[in-house]
């Protein structure tokens, strides 16, 4: 028996070891993309690897985000990262300051048309993965909040989705239906309790968390505990939205709730699973139109004996899956925005629109995007801030209270 | 003869105590020495601060709420464990037929995994779809947001954990109830005592050990509960509200990557679960000669 | 099956926690099972001091060593194999417990003659005490079985690739980005928990011995 063991085990290990053709260069790509989006990105990759047969490329799903970055830091650390992975920005700036991560700037530089090229990405991305002049990692799935609401119900109220906050207001009021014994049975507005609708929010009225270099706090000034207000009054003062910690969808999909915010992607998930028809909209203007980025980029780690033909490796795979052909292949499966001007006028692209008119909504939006601040201290801020909200909205404090505090706890990480 | 047999003993021990060593003494250890550094993980090294995470982690008002919100998760699990699984074990020894059926039942909790167990109970407190609800529904209760809420959300922790861990604290007591020799019990009625008094005067010292190595053992295992809060509360509660100490220890090391920090945090919990585990020993120990 | 597909539950999955399962439980009965027969039947130096830090160790709870555990692992090239699921963990204390307790209660005339006969006391061991303490060791092998089993933040950490991961890894990448689906997630979490229901029916008894000594011997 244990000699069955024994072979077993090292049968295993055989198998886990081999399957490496010695002339390849293989290069693991650690994502976090979950079903069906892994597809998407399995078959770009087979096409890849057929086009470059000296090139094998091992996507990892190494689980969420959260988890993908616990695997990076600790892989990272040990000296023994993957060769590329998804990255948010904010780790970015902690992975470059280590010399964990090689600029991708080395390599498109000396592309011939380079310039030519870059000018086709949407200078957003191109912005947010710049560091000093130098374009560190590149954008892979970008997406943008959007708005989503019950289309069946809003036209049965008679309602549109709303262009202004104030029309946004008025719309959560007309949808929030309540029974004889006062208690709601459907809210206007549905939101989970964390950073991020704080942050669509107080973009839109103006507001930054922080100063233009990332060394001073401002998401406590005026627009901030403006923002805060009227969060806290949506659901407590005016009574038309709710708040969980769990996903929206099963609310939504019941009618128990109106509309909420959301990245673009989502409408692929959502839709099949609905009795009414969905509705996209831009997210409504404050005092100015902004649709905050989310999404990551593709890094290439840096690696002790790693050889030239691994980083070119690299360095060509990413500039082939952002090529506009790819770009728009993995654009229309996944519902990610397209990363390129030339992939979103792609014949194909505007094929796909007129069968999905839904996912125009999240391109138009690239016009008034916004991004999210890149610091390294990230994860804190946006622990501190979820804090400060449940906190206003529980009624422990006032909203300037919950800020302010929340805001010496930002600042004492700053300075460091 | 004597000094072969040493000789033996380290041999025999030698697999066990090498996996111990590497894999458990050694990092606990290492972790000390990594609580002296401000270390992020990734930088080749850390910045040497003494006992400088110590001294900022006795002036934490989170480290303070964490140990606070252990002791209350033990305090509302213990007795609250010990007296429904006493009260059941109590009732399973008086009517032994279907004994081991409800034995299977009440055990089932402790065999599986608490990830498997925790979607279950997510399923129960959620506030739309859950039946704990619809439950209270019939007696004209509201829905109440159970996890959302930060007064409910770790009784709500809580209530999950005494629900697992019931079965193996039954058994313990019945072994404990059914082990008392009957004649007890026998003299004790001719002598006219009733049956709350047997049960006063013979039943509950009796068991009395086996009540305090329950708790013990609980309270233990309060110091190293994770998972559930975790797969209940990733965020670690409305407000914080269930954020126990292995909690803050993961989100320092995992989601701020503060591993020196951490390390402080895990010193710590080494040191409240080493005394525990030395007064656990000294229970087991006086069942244990070791002198053979 | 779609719906398992879907789970991320696929057999290879299965696979692997069976195989791990099996390997640590092996080891772990081994291990155990000797070094309980030199805490039962040896005299030696440092006995006492021994037990007790093999007892204190095991009571950590994983998430502190968890950091320098991958360091470790790392160096010694472990990190995504079986190997960093297997032999980490392939010692239990509390096996080691049950087992010195239960070689302890039998006659020490049993070791003597044994001795006499010319046995060593390996042999001891393997032909003599193994075939009367059946029970300890299944018992302890039960237990091993389902801690390796259900265990999760270890091999979440410790493996990367799908061809590694195991059934409580899988169940946890269940939440989806978006959204949960809770009738998904209760066929997930009997999936992954049948394995342990079935060896749990056919020897629920061994489980409870193994509770009632620990607790009251």
């Amino acid at each position: 028996m244990k000699k069955l063991i024994l072979t077993a085990v090292s049968a295993a290990f055989l198998f886990a070891a081999c399957g490496v053709a010695p002339a390849k260069t293989k290069l693991t790509f650690w994502h976090a993309m979950a079903d069906p989006k892994d597809k998407v990105l399995t078959g770009l990759i087979s096409e890849f690897e057929k086009q470059n047969p000296d090139i094998k490329i091992v996507p990892q799903y190494v689980g969420n985000y959260d988890v993908l970055l616990q695997k990076l830091m600790a892989s990272a650390g040990a000296g023994n990262p993957p060769d590329l992975a998804q990255v948010y920005e904010n780790w970015t700036t902690r992975f470059r300051e280590e010399k964990v991560i090689l600029p991708v700037s080395d390599w498109l530089t000396k592309e011939p048309d380079f310039k030519k090229d870059l000018a086709d990405i949407y200078p957003v991305f191109i912005k947010n993965n710049s560091y000093e002049n130098k374009i560190w990692t590149f954008p892979f799935n970008k997406s943008i909040y959007v708005y989503y609401y019950n289309q069946t119900l809003f036209k049965k109220e008679g309602l549109e989705a709303p262009k202004t906050i104030a029309e946004f207001l008025n719309v959560c009021a007309k949808m929030t239906k309540r029974d004889q014994s006062g208690k709601t049975i459907r809210y206007g507005f549905g939101f989970r309790a964390n950073i991020d609708v704080f942050a669509i929010f107080l973009y839109m009225n103006k507001g930054r968390f922080f100063n233009e270099a990332e060394t001073k706090v401002m998401f406590n000034d005026e627009a901030g505990l403006e923002t805060m207000q009227f969060i806290i009054d949506l659901v407590n003062k005016y009574k038309v939205a709710y708040y969980t910690k769990d996903y929206l969808d099963n609310d939504f999909t019941a009618g128990r709730m109106g509309s909420f915010f959301s990245t673009n992607p989502h409408r692929s998930y959502l839709e099949p699973q609905l009795s009414f028809s969905l509705g996209v909209a831009p997210l409504p203007s404050g005092k100015i139109k902004a649709a905050p980025i989310a999404g990551t980029n593709i890094a290439v780690f840096s690696k002790k004996n790693s050889t030239r033909e691994r980083e070119a490796a690299c360095w060509k795979f990413i500039k082939w899956i952002s090529n506009t052909e790819n770009n728009v292949k993995w654009a229309i499966g996944t519902s990610y925005l397209p990363i390129r001007k030339s992939a979103a006028a792609s014949p194909a692209m505007l094929e796909h629109l007129k069968k999905k008119p839904l996912d125009l909504v999240g391109i138009e939006e690239l016009k008034t995007a916004v991004t999210d601040p890149r610091v390294k201290c990230w994860q804190e801020v946006r622990m501190y801030i979820g804090e400060a909200l449940e906190k206003a909205l529980l009624g422990k404090s006032t909203s300037r209270e919950a800020l302010d505090e929340a805001a010496k706890k930002v600042d004492l990480l700053l300075t460091k | 003869m004597k000094k072969n047999e040493t000789f033996l003993a380290y041999l025999f021990i030698l697999p066990a105590a090498l996996v111990i060593i590497v894999f458990h003494i050694f990092p606990t250890v290492y972790s000390w020495y990594v609580s002296l550094f401000n270390w992020d993980l990734i930088s080749p090294a850390g910045e040497f601060v003494g006992l400088g995470n110590y001294k900022k982690l006795f002036a934490d008002a989170d480290f303070w709420k964490a140990l606070l919100n252990t002791l209350y998760f033990a305090l509302g699990t213990i007795p609250l464990s010990i007296a429904c699984s006493f009260a059941v074990a109590y009732g399973l020894s008086r009517r032994i037929r279907g004994l081991s059926f409800f034995r299977t039942v009440y055990f089932l909790p402790v065999v599986t995994s608490v990830n498997a167990v925790a979607m279950i109970w997510l399923w129960i407190y959620h506030p739309d779809a859950g039946i704990l609800n619809w439950f209270l529904g019939f007696f004209g209760v509201a829905p109440h947001k159970w996890l959302l809420d930060p007064d409910w959300a770790m009784p709500a922790v809580i209530l999950m954990s005494v629900w697992k861990s019931l079965g193996y604290n039954i058994i313990i007591f019945l072994v404990a109830i059914l082990s008392i020799p009957r004649e007890y019990y026998e003299a004790a009625g001719i002598d006219g005592a009733s049956g709350f008094s047997l049960f006063r005067h013979i039943t509950l010292p009796l068991v009395m050990p086996a009540i305090f190595f329950v708790s013990l053992v609980s309270l233990i295992g309060s110091f190293q509960t994770f998972t559930q809060i975790y797969m209940l509360t990733p965020d670690g509660g409305p407000l914080k509200s269930t954020m126990v100490i292995v909690y803050y220890l993961y989100q320092n090391a995992f989601v701020f990557f503060k591993a020196g920090y951490a390390s402080a945090i895990s010193f710590v919990i080494f040191v409240i679960i080493f005394t525990l585990t030395l007064l656990q020993n000294k229970y087991w120990g006086e069942k244990i000669d070791y002198e053979n | 099956m779609l719906t398992l597909l879907r789970l991320r539950l696929s057999a290879g999955i299965f696979f692997n926690s069976f195989l791990v399962t099996i390997a640590s439980t092996l080891l772990q009965v081994v291990t155990s099972a000797l070094a309980a027969y030199a805490f039962a039947r040896f005299k030696f130096k440092g006995k006492k001091f021994l037990f007790l830090l093999f007892l204190g160790t095991m009571m950590i709870p994983v998430e502190v060593t968890l950091v320098p555990n991958y360091l470790i692992l790392s160096k010694l090239g472990w990190i995504d194999t079986y190997t960093a699921l297997v032999i980490p963990w392939a010692v239990s204390v509390f096996g080691i417990f049950l087992m010195r307790q239960f070689f302890v209660s039998l006659p020490a005339e049993l070791f003597d003659q044994a001795q006499i006969d010319g046995c060593t006391h390996w042999q001891i061991l393997w032909k003599i005490v193994l075939p009367i303490s059946k029970p300890v060791f299944i018992t302890v092998g039960l237990f091993s079985m389902l801690g390796s089993w259900n265990s999760f933040l270890w091999p979440l950490i410790m493996t990367n690739s799908e061809s590694m991961r195991t059934v409580p890894v899988g169940l946890s990448y269940f939440t989806l980005e978006y959204a949960t689906r809770y009738h998904l997630m209760m066929a997930a979490a009997l999936f992954a928990t049948l394995p342990v229901l079935v060896v749990y029916f056919f020897a629920q008894k061994y489980f409870i011995e193994g509770i009632s000594t620990s607790g009251m011997k």
